[in-house]
């Protein structure tokens, strides 16, 4: 009832309103697609707060495009901070010649509309048209919280919406950086010892070049003050040259004090925030890729902090107070302890598939019961193809013969099932290995069948597999031969399977991408107890493991 | 529903109005005042209009308080239904633009309860049948829930536009400037003095009493707002009213370890709730899922690609924690009570189904003990505080890994009294919507001395990329309240918005 007559009244509406419109209106065209003033108009009709900042447009003579059509953000000083930034100058805004003009307004636009959700710990997306980075933060003054360009200006207005982009109305000019990041380092006293190191080493020239490709201009340091080298037992550039350099030759890219710099330079610009969001970074060092691995701890941004091998190596952490720098070409950070690159030879990784945090954090399954994680699950390290089918953990029990007693089933399979899973290794160090998938046996019924392949950061091992194979029954040197062993104490049971995936050449000491790709067939019961890289070098086939987890005296 | 029909109808021919008088077409008289003397005239109709205060607070209230106390908090985090409004929230990116930030849910049933006080005296004259006390009774009523919505309004906007009268025709729209946070609460604790001397103990019913604000809702509420005030003596006193009543209770969990007390608390009526928002036997109808209305938000078991919001790791780590010693050990609030902690899913309001919906409980006599443990730290009594956690602690099965034993004297330094108050509240009200005003109550006490508990409840829940930009906005007291919503600051040009938003 109530809907009818709902429903009538809002015909009855209708109905009334296009008579009262027919009636009496005039029709009037609108002939502009918005009424929305642009950038420059918007500024233009504040004169009050912003007409020393149009007159510096005008000088420029970029009226007219920020005018035009288009999506900028543009940061506008008022009048206030435009007036202290020409006493500063001891200029006034006449004197300025039309560059000094564009090189003010090109630091404060941006091509694209940026409202403060882009706003984090660090750069804006995109470079200026002055081609530097803005860094955003938040501070809180006497006044409140505000966000801070650069650290150099307050926002004191916005998300102003006009019709070619987005205004935020700040209370100081931006100043480009000047100074490139070898002259900033240079400036700082406290970082001799640092900068006679990038002297010798001849990266001082490569840090105060600026390319002239934006995609190749930006490099991060992490510079060590003099403090903290003192702490490490290195009070001067001498003693740290007699420690690193064992060649004498510290330009030679394969000496030690080279390297030393070399990883304290980290490719691309790289603001604390934009440190964290990834695990590892590609350095400088010349000999080899190296990478450096970062992590937030709390709110520590820690350098290093590993764990290798079982072991925690504790790293470094950024002092966010002298970090964050903006150079011409990049960033400059501040290392709270000294670090270099870590030696890692290539050592046996045993890789248990389920020694991962989020499943260790269910204590009441991890090493005791079955855990099916469920549909829509998002695991750190492991990501599959088909969100229906996530991975089980299986614990067996005593009856279950394979490492810890537990491993992953993985559901794979074309067309159904996963095409691919994606595992995030343990650090692996630098070196030549051969990967062996250890896996349990086991097969639904003989109508399913299930063949894969592996790959390592896409790179593809070439020997596929199937996870329903039995080890033949042959000896151990015979199946050497062939690419299979038993896994698991005493050799002798023919369900745990390490099947040769082929010989993998690891360049950078890090954390490495495992793909399972299925090629043929389609299963569910794969059960990956542990992937084993083992160097090329060393004996492949024992130790074999014990159900406990722990490996079996040869 | 009469009257919400009257309302449509002159709200149509109110619009059509001025588009029809240059046509002189059709001529019609303002309707309102003619509606007015029909309706208000009998006591069945002023019982109408207080049943619709109440089936308003159930349509969508729950979801907006439950959203409104936990989002900026700790204890949930976005999952695969999250909207990019909710999302801004948790990464602290609010924006005047966003439409959670919209009061207008609050204000409406502010104005159903600001009509029944305005009228239901008036017909009195009319129904000789309509006796004083009853009408008393049905303004308190009124005035209790004006009283909690604006305790909801100042908790989360600070200052906000106090409207007591009533909008009953187009005239009486006017805008009106915020008034301040104090003269708000000012006009609460009025409101809650005058209910409480006229509301009735009981209705005669136990699910009456659980679902309409009785004397003691009205007390639990005092000392809810008391304790924001920081008049830690009142606080008590109001919280002592309800203990001696000897009316309620905790839910008993004796016999052995077992969640099942929890069941019946949430399955409303129990001697333990106070005030429960009750969902009717048409939830289906209303809410257009055949599953617990608060589905949307929560999901159920596997099917996480339905829920909105999921439990913090946080939770079950160091808010539940776990006994690693003995594992047949548990909190029996936490795993299956609160939550699933192996797949996340908030399980505090779900049901199987055939039962019917459970209640949104508001309050509980859980909550009155914990609120005279919080008056009674402020008062220095710090033993005597704690007796009363360990009552809450004992109930619930509590771990030894969660357990404290802060000095008595320790009242507000860390890892004192007041802290363990907080810590045991997380646990026994988790996702009961009261999170982020419990943090917040406790940082701004004493001038904000401990705005670390804020500072640290955003390093934990915001992503990393913005956790710095996070903390130095919550340092800034301005941040820790919600922008008044754009649409607001345009259509009342009086309104000024929180200087955090500029």
């Amino acid at each position: 009832m109530k809907k009818l007559i709902q429903s009538f009244s809002i015909l009855c509406l209708g109905l009334l309103m296009g008579l009262g419109i027919a009636g009496c209106a005039d029709i009037t065209i609108v002939e502009t697609t918005t009424s929305d003033a642009n950038l420059y108009s918007y500024l233009k009709k504040y004169p009050e707060k912003y007409s020393d900042f149009t007159t510096i447009i005008d000088k420029a003579g970029y009226d007219s495009f920020l005018d035009a059509y288009g999506a900028y953000t543009l940061f506008a000083p008022t009048n206030t901070a435009v007036k202290a930034y020409m006493t500063q100058l001891g200029k006034s805004i006449e004197q300025l010649s039309k560059d000094e003009a564009q090189g003010i307004i090109k630091i404060h636009v941006i091509r694209d509309t940026l409202t403060t959700r882009s706003f984090k710990d660090g750069k804006l997306p995109l470079v200026t048209m002055y081609e530097q980075y803005l860094l955003t933060g938040v501070t809180t003054g006497a006044e409140g919280a505000s966000y801070t360009i650069n650290r150099q200006a307050n926002v004191v207005e916005s998300n102003i919406k006009t019709g070619n982009g987005m205004l935020h109305i700040i209370d100081g000019v931006l100043k480009p950086a000047t100074k490139t990041l070898a002259q900033l380092i240079e400036a700082n006293p406290n970082y001799s010892i640092f900068t006679q190191a990038l002297k010798e080493t001849g990266y001082y020239d490569t840090l105060n070049t600026i390319n002239q490709n934006v995609n190749k201009r930006f490099m991060t340091v992490v510079a060590e003050s003099n403090d903290v080298l003192a702490k490490a037992g290195y009070s001067s550039y001498a003693a740290l040259k007699a420690r690193f350099s064992k060649t004498g030759k510290p330009a030679s890219m394969n000496d030690s004090l080279n390297i030393y710099i070399g990883y304290h330079i980290i490719t691309d610009a790289k603001y604390l925030g934009d440190i964290i969001s990834a695990s590892s970074h590609l350095t400088k060092v010349a000999t080899e890729p190296t990478v450096v691995s970062a992590k937030l701890d709390d709110q520590a941004v820690l350098l290093n902090d590993d764990v290798f091998n079982g072991v925690r190596e504790p790293g470094i952490e950024l002092i966010r107070s002298a970090s964050d720098n903006t150079a011409t070409n990049g960033v400059l950070h501040s290392a709270g302890g000294h670090y270099n690159v870590k030696l890692r030879l290539p050592i046996r990784i045993d890789w248990d598939v389920c020694d991962f945090p989020e499943l260790k954090k269910l204590t009441q399954y991890y090493g005791k019961k079955n855990y099916q994680f469920p549909v829509g699950t998002v695991l750190q390290d492991i990501t599959w193809a088909n969100a229906s089918f996530p991975p089980l953990y299986v614990y067996g029990g005593t009856a279950n013969n394979a490492a810890k007693r537990d491993y992953l089933q993985v559901p794979m399979g074309v067309p159904s099932r996963n095409l691919w899973l994606d595992m995030k290794t343990p650090i692996i160090p630098k070196g030549k290995y051969k990967v062996w998938m250890c896996y349990r046996r086991e097969r639904t019924s003989n109508s399913f069948t299930i063949t894969c392949t592996g790959a390592i950061d896409g790179e593809v091992l070439p020997r596929p597999f199937l996870f329903i194979d039995y080890v033949p029954s042959l000896s151990a040197g015979e199946l050497e031969s062939l690419g299979w062993k038993v896994y698991m104490s005493p050799g002798t049971d023919n369900t745990t399977a390490g099947r040769l995936l082929g010989t993998i050449d690891i360049k950078t000491t890090d954390r490495h991408v495992f793909r399972l790709t299925a090629i043929n067939g389609t299963h569910s019961l794969n059960d990956i107890d542990m992937i084993q890289f083992i160097p090329v070098d060393q004996n492949q086939l024992v130790p074999r493991h014990l159900p406990d987890g722990t490996l079996a005296p040869n | 529903m009469l009257k919400k029909l009257i309302y449509n109808i002159i709200g149509v021919f109110a619009l059509t109005m001025p588009l029809l008088s240059c046509d002189k077409w059709l001529e019609l008289q303002p309707q309102d005042g003619i509606v007015q003397s029909r309706f208000w005239q009998n006591k069945e109709q002023v019982e109408a209009a207080v049943s619709g205060c109440y089936a308003s607070l159930i349509d969508g209230l729950p979801e907006k308080i439950f959203t409104m106390g936990e989002i900026r908090a700790d204890m949930i985090e976005a999952s695969f239904k999250i909207t990019n409004n909710e999302l801004d929230i948790i990464n602290s990116n609010i924006l005047p633009t966003n439409a959670l930030t919209d009061w207008r849910d609050f204000y409406r049933i502010i104005n159903y309860c600001n009509t029944v006080i305005a009228f239901a005296p008036s017909v009195l004259e009319r129904d000789k049948t309509y006796t004083d006390v009853a009408m008393k009774a049905h303004v308190a009523e009124a005035k209790a829930l004006r009283a909690w919505m604006y305790f909801y309004l100042v908790r989360l906007y600070s200052d906000v536009p106090l409207k007591i009268t009533a909008t009953s025709s187009d005239d009486e729209i006017i805008p009106i400037p915020k008034s301040t946070q104090a003269q708000v609460l000012e006009q609460i604790v009025k409101d809650l003095n005058e209910a409480e001397a006229d509301i009735p103990a009981t209705y005669g019913a136990k699910d009456k009493d659980h679902s309409r604000v009785t004397k003691y809702m009205v007390n639990t509420l005092q000392a809810d707002v008391y304790l924001w005030m920081d008049k830690a003596t009142e606080a008590l006193a109001a919280a002592n009213k309800v203990i001696a009543s000897a009316k309620f209770g905790l839910v008993a969990n004796t016999a052995a370890r077992s969640n099942t007390w929890f069941y019946t608390v949430k399955a409303g009526n129990s001697n333990e709730g106070i005030f429960e928002l009750v969902h009717g036997s048409d939830y289906v109808l209303r809410f257009g899922v055949a599953n617990y209305p608060l589905y949307a938000i929560f999901g159920l078991g596997a099917s996480s690609s339905y829920r909105k919001f999921q439990a913090t790791g946080y939770l079950t780590e160091n808010v539940f924690a776990e006994d690693v010693i003995d594992p047949t050990n548990y909190d029996t609030r936490g795993d299956d009570a609160s939550l699933t902690t192996t797949t996340s899913v908030i399980r505090k309001y779900d049901r199987t189904s055939g039962d019917t919906p459970f209640s949104w409980i508001v309050y509980r006599y859980a909550e009155v003990l914990l609120i005279k443990a919080e008056a009674l730290a402020m008062l220095n009594r710090g033993q005597e505080a704690l007796d009363l956690i360990k009552l809450i602690r004992t109930r619930a099965w509590a771990i030894p890994q969660t357990e404290k034993s802060p000095d008595p004297a320790n009242i507000y330094n860390a890892d004192g009294v007041m802290d363990y108050i907080l810590d045991e509240r997380a646990r026994e009200f988790a996702f009961e919507g009261k999170r982020w005003f419990d943090v917040l109550r406790h940082a701004k006490r004493n001038n904000y001395k401990r705005i670390d508990l804020l500072v640290n409840v955003v390093a934990r829940s915001v992503p990393g990329d913005r956790q710095q930009s996070a903390i130095a906005k919550i340092k800034d007291p301005n941040s820790h309240y919600l922008p008044i919503y754009q649409y607001e600051i345009q259509t009342n040009k009086l309104l000024v918005q929180n200087p955090f938003y500029k």
